[in-house]
C-alpha cells in the first residue's frame, strides 16, 4: 500500500538525476566551441589539447558546478521558506536579503572600489549586505521585537521595498557606466564561474542540504501550523529560525556568487511539491535535484541560442519557469 | 473514581492583552469523555491550549499523570497528549497514510528517511480504528469534512497519548457523522481507557455522550458534573442568556434540550 506510493516518488528522483546527468553533458561538450561526445571522453582521460582542457576545467565545468550549485540553494532556500511562513509566494528574494546584497553591490560600484579590488570587492560588499539584513532580521526576532512569524516576512518585504528605493536613488545620482554596471548585477549572471567560487557554493549548498534533510520531520509538521507542530513535540520557534538561518545563508551566498536569479527558488519548489507531494523527505531532495537541473538548462540555452553572444539567464529562467510553471498548475487542475 | 491524567489547580493564565483564564481547578481522568461547554469566548479552546503547554502559566499548577507541565519536555507532552484543534485550511498535498504517520514524530529518536515499519503498523491501526484504512492512499484535500475529521483523529491516536482533546470536533459535519464521531471518542475513552476531551458547542450531543461536563463562562468554570447535574435551566440560561427547556430523552433517559421561542 504505502510501497507503491515511494516506488513513484524514487522513480521520480531518478528521472530528475537522469535529466541532470544528461544536461550537464550537454553543457559541457554545447557552446560556442562544439565538442564531440567522443571527444569529451577523451579529453576527460586526459587526451586532449591544451585550449580544450582549459575550456573543459577552466570554463565549462566550473560553470556547471556554478549552475548547478546556485539553482539547487535557490530552490532548497524556497522550500525552507515556503515551509516556515506556510506560504508558497515566499522566495528567497522576497525577505530582503537580496535587497540588501544588491544595494550593497551598488555603492560598491559607484564608489569606484571595484576598480580597485576588482571582482572580490563586489563579492565582499554582496555578502556583507545579505548578512548585514540577516542579522537585523534575526536580532528582532530573537529580541521578541518581531513577535510571531509573518511579521518577520512583513518586515523582510518591507526592507526589499526600501533597498530597491535606495537603489535607484545610487542609480539617480551616479554616472551611467556604473548604472549600466548595476543593472547587469542586477540581471544575474554565472558568468563569474571560477573553480574555487564554484566548489565553494557546491560544498555549501550539499553541506546545509544535509542539514535540512535531517531534520526534514520539523519541516512536515511546521506545515500544520505552529499549535499544531508544538503539540507533536517540536520546538518551533528554534526550528524556524533554524530554516531561516539555512535559507537566508543559502541566499546570501547565491546572491554574491550569481547576482539575482529570479523565478528558481519561488517556481522549483511549487512545481516539485505539485510532482512529489508535501513530504519534506522527497520533496527536498526533488527541489534540490530540479533547481540544479533548471537553472543549468536554462544557463545552456543562455548560452548556446544565440552564440557565441549571450542571454542574461534570468531571461530564460523567467520564461522558461513560468511556462513550466503554469503548465504544471493547469495539468494538475485538469486532473 | 477512575486514575487522574490530568489535575489543574487553581490556573490563571491570560494572553497578553485582554482575555484570560481565571482560577480554574479541575481533573480529567482515564476511561472518560469530558465535554467543555460554555458559549463561545467562555475561554474552552484557551483551556486546551493552556492545558497542552501552549500558554504561559501565570499562577496555578498543571500535572500529567502527576508531573508537573513544566518540567516535561515538548516531545514528552506529545507523547502525552495529543490534540486535535479546528480544521487548518492549509491543503496538504498529502495521503492520508502519510499524514496520520505525523503523529509519530514525538517519538522520532534518530534519522530515518523512510517511515519505520513500527510506525506504519501502528498508523494502519488508527486509521482501522477509525474506519478509514480504506482512503489511506487518498489524498488528504480530497476527503469530505467528516473524513478529514476522522483522518485527524488518526492523526492524534497514532501519537498512542494518555490523553485526546478535541476543539469542537462535530463543527460543521452532517447528523451521521456527528454521531460517528462521538460514538468513536466514547468508544475510545471506554474501551482504550484514555481519557477523551472534547469542547462542544451541540449540548444535546454532549449530554447524550459525555460521562462529565465543565461549564465555562468569561474565563472561569462555573460548574461541572454529570449531565443531568450541569444541564439545567436556571444554569445554562444564566450563562447562555436564552430561554432554556429541557426535557429528558425516553429512550436514553438523557437531558434533550431546546430554546423555545
Amino acid at each position: 500500500m504505502m510501497r507503491a506510493i515511494d516506488k513513484r516518488n524514487i522513480l521520480i528522483l531518478l528521472f530528475l538525476l537522469l535529466l541532470l546527468a544528461i544536461v550537464s553533458i550537454l553543457s559541457i561538450i554545447l557552446g560556442s566551441e562544439n565538442i564531440s561526445l567522443n571527444r569529451f571522453f577523451q579529453i576527460l582521460t586526459g587526451k586532449g589539447t591544451g585550449i580544450e582542457k582549459n575550456i573543459l576545467y577552466g570554463i565549462r565545468i566550473p560553470r556547471l558546478m556554478l549552475a548547478l550549485s546556485i539553482g539547487a540553494s535557490l530552490s532548497i532556500a524556497g522550500v525552507l521558506l515556503q515551509a516556515v511562513f506556510r506560504n508558497p509566494l515566499v522566495e528567497p528574494y522576497t525577505t530582503g536579503i537580496s535587497g540588501g546584497a544588491s544595494f550593497a553591490v551598488s555603492l560598491a560600484l559607484v564608489s569606484g572600489l571595484t576598480k580597485i579590488f576588482g571582482i572580490s570587492a563586489l563579492y565582499l560588499s554582496a555578502f556583507t549586505g545579505a548578512i548585514f539584513v540577516i542579522s537585523i532580521l534575526y536580532l528582532l526576532y530573537q529580541l521578541k521585537k518581531i513577535k510571531n512569524i509573518n511579521t518577520l516576512l512583513l518586515t523582510g518585504i518591507m526592507m526589499s521595498f526600501i533597498f530597491s528605493s535606495l537603489i535607484m536613488l545610487v542609480m539617480a545620482l551616479s554616472k551611467v557606466e556604473n548604472t549600466h554596471s548595476i543593472i547587469f548585477w542586477l540581471m544575474g549572471s554565472l558568468e563569474q564561474s571560477r573553480i574555487q567560487t564554484s566548489l565553494f557554493t557546491i560544498i555549501i549548498s550539499i553541506f546545509l542540504f544535509l542539514i535540512v534533510i535531517y531534520y526534514f520531520h520539523e519541516l512536515d509538521a511546521l506545515l500544520l501550523g505552529e499549535e499544531a507542530a508544538t503539540q507533536l513535540g517540536i520546538n518551533v520557534r528554534n526550528s524556524q529560525i533554524k530554516f531561516f538561518l539555512v535559507a537566508s545563508i543559502l541566499t546570501a551566498c547565491s546572491v554574491t556568487i550569481s547576482g539575482i536569479i529570479g523565478f528558481v527558488g519561488l517556481a522549483i519548489p511549487i512545481i516539485m511539491r505539485k510532482i512529489i507531494g508535501t513530504k519534506h523527505n522527497y520533496l527536498l531532495i526533488a527541489s534540490y535535484l530540479g533547481g540544479a537541473l533548471f537553472l543549468s538548462a536554462c544557463d545552456l540555452i543562455s548560452r548556446t541560442i544565440i552564440a557565441p553572444r549571450e542571454l542574461p539567464v534570468g531571461v530564460i529562467t523567467g520564461i522558461t519557469g513560468g511556462i513550466i510553471f503554469l503548465w504544471t498548475l493547469f495539468k494538475r487542475d485538469k486532473s | 473514581m477512575n486514575e487522574v491524567l490530568i489535575n489543574i489547580e487553581n490556573l490563571s493564565c491570560s494572553y497578553e492583552k485582554g482575555f484570560e483564564l481565571k482560577n480554574i481547578s479541575c481533573k480529567f481522568c482515564r476511561g472518560e469523555l469530558c465535554g467543555i461547554i460554555g458559549p463561545n469566548g467562555s475561554g474552552k479552546t484557551t483551556l486546551i491550549k493552556a492545558a497542552t503547554g501552549l500558554m504561559k502559566i501565570k499562577s496555578g499548577s498543571i500535572e500529567i499523570e502527576g508531573k508537573n507541565l513544566k518540567s516535561l519536555s515538548p516531545s514528552h507532552i506529545a507523547q502525552k497528549i495529543a490534540v486535535v484543534m479546528q480544521e487548518n485550511n492549509y491543503l496538504l498535498e498529502m495521503n492520508v497514510l502519510d499524514y496520520v504517520l505525523l503523529g509519530r514524530i514525538p517519538y522520532r529518536k534518530s534519522f530515518s528517511f523512510m517511515p519505520l515499519k513500527n510506525d506504519i503498523k501502528i498508523a494502519v491501526e488508527m486509521l482501522s480504528k477509525c474506519g478509514i484504512a480504506n482512503f489511506a492512499n487518498r489524498n488528504i484535500s480530497e476527503l469530505s469534512g467528516g473524513e478529514r475529521q476522522l483522518t485527524h483523529i488518526a492523526r492524534a491516536l497514532t501519537q498512542n497519548p494518555q490523553i485526546i482533546f478535541l476543539d469542537e470536533p462535530t463543527n460543521h459535519l452532517d447528523l451521521a457523522h456527528q454521531h460517528q464521531i462521538m460514538n468513536l471518542l466514547k468508544s475510545l475513552a471506554e474501551n482504550e481507557f484514555i481519557c477523551v476531551v472534547v469542547v462542544i458547542h451541540d449540548l444535546n450531543l454532549a449530554g447524550r455522550f459525555c460521562k462529565k461536563l465543565y461549564l465555562m463562562n468569561n474565563g472561569e468554570l462555573i460548574s461541572s458534573g454529570t449531565p443531568n447535574e450541569i444541564l439545567i435551566p436556571n444554569i445554562l440560561e444564566e450563562v447562555y442568556k436564552v430561554k432554556i427547556a429541557i426535557q429528558t430523552d425516553n429512550i436514553n433517559q438523557k437531558p434533550l434540550i431546546f430554546t423555545p421561542l
